[in-house]
């Protein structure tokens, strides 16, 4: 499985477009699975948008 | 009484009836194009108010601090529930938000995907080191 680390920023982002646009299904599915990032454990190093 | 007599007072009367009438039809309209007016006055300057906040929005999109970021996305999506958001304004909110969602790093993350990725088999992991987890606890006094 490929993992892809993103910003809040862009997790903020990606929940506003939805919301502007009327729903999920209006979106890029990309901007709904940022949208629905997975939130790390705390403590642990993450850098964005790094695909590994 | 001749025909003539009583023709006089009853044309007069008639006369006087039609100027007032024409003369309330006249004030009348007077006042429906003053309302326009002023209605039309009014949706201009809430226009103009809202397009300040739009800017304000656009502005704090650029802010170096996150929750200046967050409160200009908030606020973008609040004025574009306005009836007096246009299409052409949510079409240019909606490019600067995909732009910001899916910046150049994370198209390219994708782009380095084998072609046509299935994404239920790409993971999206938020990142937890800029500043996020700080600013949810100063939001929630340390609950999240």
């Amino acid at each position: 499985m490929t993992t892809i680390h993103v910003t809040s920023d862009q997790v903020d982002a990606a929940r506003t477009l939805i919301k502007i646009a009327g729903g999920e299904d209006k979106v890029d599915p990309v901007i709904v699975r940022i949208a629905h990032a997975e939130k790390p454990p705390r403590g642990g190093a993450h850098k964005p948008a790094r695909a590994s | 009484m001749s025909g003539v007599t009583w023709l006089v007072p009853v044309s007069a009367l008639v006369g006087a009836g039609m100027g007032a009438s024409l003369s309330y039809l006249g004030a009348r309209a007077g006042a429906l194009a003053n309302d326009r007016a002023t209605d039309q006055r009014e949706i201009a300057g809430r226009r103009e108010e809202w397009g300040r906040r739009f800017a304000t929005a656009l502005s704090l999109l650029g802010e170096p601090d996150l929750r200046e970021r967050r409160i200009g996305r908030a606020l973008l999506a609040a004025l574009l529930d306005s009836q007096l958001a246009t299409d052409e304004d949510r079409r240019i909110a909606a490019e600067i938000l995909a732009t910001e969602a899916l910046p150049e790093p994370t198209q390219a993350a994708l782009r380095a995907l084998p072609a046509s990725p299935d994404l239920d088999d790409v993971r999206f992991v938020q990142d937890n080191n800029d500043g996020a987890d700080a600013l949810a606890d100063e939001l929630t006094g340390g609950q999240s």
